[in-house]
């Protein structure tokens, strides 16, 4: 009996024609149900694909334009593609950044001061995580203060702590001038205040926060001391956190113009390479006036430049994409 | 009777020579090796690098440029002065700048130091700035890198679109004094069209409107100086008129639009627009054929006028030390009057236009500039943009936000 029902239905398969099935495929896959899903999702890659183009846009535009020779800009037939490609902007900037050297010199002051700025973070996030003591809900929010405010707000104090710098007014007999030093900088990444750094002890209190206190207690009960439990047994389970905070921490640093300005304008760093890199190029021409380096082509340079300044980084995320994804998941940054 | 004419000659030239370096005593100027600060929102140095160079060697100092970006630049000189760093500094500041840090009393007054000469070998565009720049009657700036043109305020017609359509020309109105903003409009609708057929308007009359465009050609101003104090004066009928145009052309007529960067003109597809002199450095890159008028004038208007859109000079903050000598040295090192000439007439004019008669009027704007700018450009920032959406009347909007904008000039000037 079961053998007749094979063979008929598998001669019914035979019996169908291509189109018949393809048919029938459809009409599965088209479902009430089905449908519905479909459309939840071309609804949800309609809106990543827009996503995505308002936030790659202004990269690509610049790539696009890093490549132009000046006549291209005005040309209204040129829109992505140069018709006069060259590699003169990327030659230039290069050279009148002093690229190399620069370079140099902000990897070793960006990776310092992130490493800096991790620690500080999270023995930081750690105390409001785990610690009571009066004042903590206070001392909180205004950290979490620090990321609304303007850094235009904060210039004049900062610059005349560091212009006057006394220990945070330990030694106010003995005023050191630590303008034009990287002292500054490091002292602020040491200390949990500097570029975004609200952000990073926020992130890594809710970490602390998320953890289970058996792990702790345990260890209290074995014997271990505060800072035994907390390089021995919490820090090794925070490793996502820590590298989230690390990555966005080398991120904002790199970037960072204003701090890097007030503090260490006169260093050879790309930030500072970059804002002067219309100027530099201009001082080798002999046109007089204001205006050396016409403005199309300023902006050429300035594009290449800040290709270059963002290189590193783009290879940076495309090497740790992976961990970089995982540790935002992990960390519950993203819904 | 010759040899007496020449002698005399010789003489007039020793003693014209010698009252030049009588305005300043560069003999005895020296300032011991002392690093002089120039605080400076660009980072392309307009001063010319040999001339910096000489002046360091004769008058023994180390000359420094530093950069702080246009919107960080207040905060940066007032931190100088605070921190006592700024004794030595010279400041080279747009106006929006000089308002904030003069209302705080960061900027030095420079009347007594000024030599009584120092006025007759500034460029005359220079002595209507610093005049317009005068506070309580307090001079406080006194002498600029950029010659005025730079920062002045024309407008721009593309000829090819002009000769297309057939609209009439602006060199012929301009002329017989008939570029006004009526006429202004007439082209602009005729200018605005469906180019290629598909329904949609793809050539505007006018690129961006601004009040930039529209205040002071029709007489009319942010504030006014009533008894010593600032009012705010966008209630005033002159200045709701420029209001309204702008309204008017954007939004109700729908005749004009655009960017600030121009850069729809510079694509072919406007008519015209009104632009800021440094736009003619793209400008001039392009193979677009151009012509350059006056802003069209408002009904409030006697004459054409050529405003500037920002201020930049030399000031001195509060604290300076020597500062008779830090003014000699900024004489010194400061493009001549001369240079300001050569580089307007015979550079930057010819390379930015493309006839004799955009040649003539450019000129026409640098000889009878009076000092026409509005000291809250750039300073003070009134969203319109309920006006310009048509959302309320401009009289209507003005009286409702008119406490709160005149408190923030009570603010800013501390008055």
């Amino acid at each position: 009996m079961s053998d007749n029902l094979n063979t008929r239905s598998i001669g019914a398969r035979f019996q169908q024609t291509p189109a018949k099935a393809a048919l029938e495929r459809l009409q599965k896959l088209f479902t009430p149900r089905n449908l519905g899903g479909l459309l939840v999702s071309l609804g949800r890659l309609g809106v990543l694909i827009g996503v995505s183009y308002a936030i790659l846009f202004p990269l690509l535009a610049k790539i696009a334009t890093s490549f132009m020779a000046e006549i291209d800009i005005f040309d209204k037939t040129v829109h992505w593609i140069p018709k006069h490609f060259t590699l003169d902007n990327y030659r230039n900037a290069i050279k009148y950044m002093k690229y190399p050297s620069a370079f140099v010199n902000s990897l070793a002051l960006t990776l310092g001061l992130s490493l800096l700025q991790l620690a500080s973070c999270t023995v930081v996030g750690y105390g409001f995580a785990r610690f009571d003591w009066r004042g903590r809900e206070v001392l909180f929010a205004a950290v979490l203060f620090t990321l609304v405010v303007p850094p235009q707000m904060i210039m004049i104090p900062l610059y005349l702590n560091y212009r006057y710098f006394d220990f945070f007014g330990l030694a106010k007999e003995m005023q050191l001038n630590l303008l034009g030093t990287y002292w500054p900088l490091v002292l602020m990444a040491s200390t949990a205040t500097g570029v975004k750094n609200g952000l990073f002890v926020y992130i890594m209190r809710q970490y602390f926060r998320g953890m289970s206190r058996d792990l702790e207690e345990a260890a209290y009960i074995d014997g271990a001391g505060v800072f035994r439990t907390f390089f021995s047994v919490m820090l090794p389970s925070a490793v996502p956190a820590m590298v989230v905070v690390f990555l966005f921490a080398f991120v904002w640093q790199w970037n960072d113009y204003f701090f890097v300005n007030i503090f260490a304008g006169n260093r050879h760093l790309l930030p500072n390479a970059l804002a002067q890199l219309t100027g530099e190029y201009s001082r080798d021409l002999t046109v007089a006036g204001t205006e050396h380096v016409m403005r199309a082509y300023g902006s050429l340079l300035n594009n290449a430049g800040s290709l270059l300044l963002i290189a590193p980084l783009v290879t940076l995320y495309i090497v740790l994409q992976r961990y970089f994804i995982e540790s935002v998941e992990r960390t519950g940054l993203v819904g | 009777m010759k040899a007496r004419l020449s002698l005399m000659i010789v003489l007039t030239v020793i003693v014209a020579c010698a009252s030049v370096s009588m305005a300043y005593d560069y003999d005895n100027l020296d300032f011991g090796g002392k690093t002089i600060t120039f605080l400076y929102y660009d980072p392309n140095n307009p001063l010319d690098a040999d001339v910096v160079a000489e002046a360091e060697e004769l008058f023994n100092f180390k000359f420094e440029m530093q950069v702080v970006d246009w919107d960080s630049y207040t905060e940066m000189a007032m931190a100088r002065l605070l921190s006592g760093d700024s004794d030595y500094d010279v400041w080279m500041m747009g106006h929006p700048h000089f308002v904030q840090l003069v209302s705080n009393n960061a900027v030095l007054a420079v009347d007594e130091m000024l030599p009584a000469d120092h006025f007759d070998y500034l460029d005359p565009s220079i002595i209507e700035r610093i005049n317009k720049l005068k506070m309580d009657g307090k001079t406080y700036a006194f002498h600029s890198w950029i010659p005025v043109l730079n920062d002045m305020v024309f407008w721009v017609f593309n000829k090819d679109i002009f000769e297309r359509d057939g609209l009439p020309d602006p060199y012929e109105l301009y002329d017989k004094g008939e570029w006004t903003w009526d006429k202004v409009e007439e082209i602009a609708l005729m200018a605005t069209k469906d180019t290629d057929n598909d329904g949609e308007i793809d050539q505007y009359g006018i690129g961006e409107m601004r009040t930039l465009f529209t205040l002071i050609p029709n007489g009319a101003r942010t504030v006014d100086l009533v008894d010593g104090q600032f009012v705010f004066a966008f209630n005033q009928p002159e200045a709701l008129e420029a209001i309204n145009l702008v309204y008017r052309w954007r939004t109700l007529l729908k005749v004009s639009q655009g960017t600030w960067d121009i850069r729809e003109f510079l694509a072919g597809t406007r008519a015209m627009t009104g632009v800021i002199s440094w736009q003619f450095w793209t400008l001039m890159g392009t193979e677009l054929n151009y012509g350059v008028v006056p802003l069209p004038k408002g009904p409030n208007a006697t004459k054409y006028v050529f405003p500037t859109d920002k201020v930049c000079m030399f000031y001195l903050p509060a604290n300076a030390k020597e500062p008779e000598k830090l003014i000699a040295l900024v004489n010194y090192i400061a493009p001549s009057a001369e240079w300001h000439e050569m580089t307007m007439f015979d550079q930057w004019i010819p390379w930015w236009v493309r006839d004799e008669k955009s040649a003539q009027i450019m000129m026409e704007g640098i000889e009878n500039w009076e000092g026409e700018f509005d000291i809250m450009e750039g300073t003070l920032t009134i969203p319109l943009d309920p006006v310009f959406n048509g959302e309320k009347s401009a009289a209507a909007y003005i009286d409702e936000i008119y406490p709160q904008i005149q408190s923030q000039i009570d603010d800013l000037f501390k008055q």
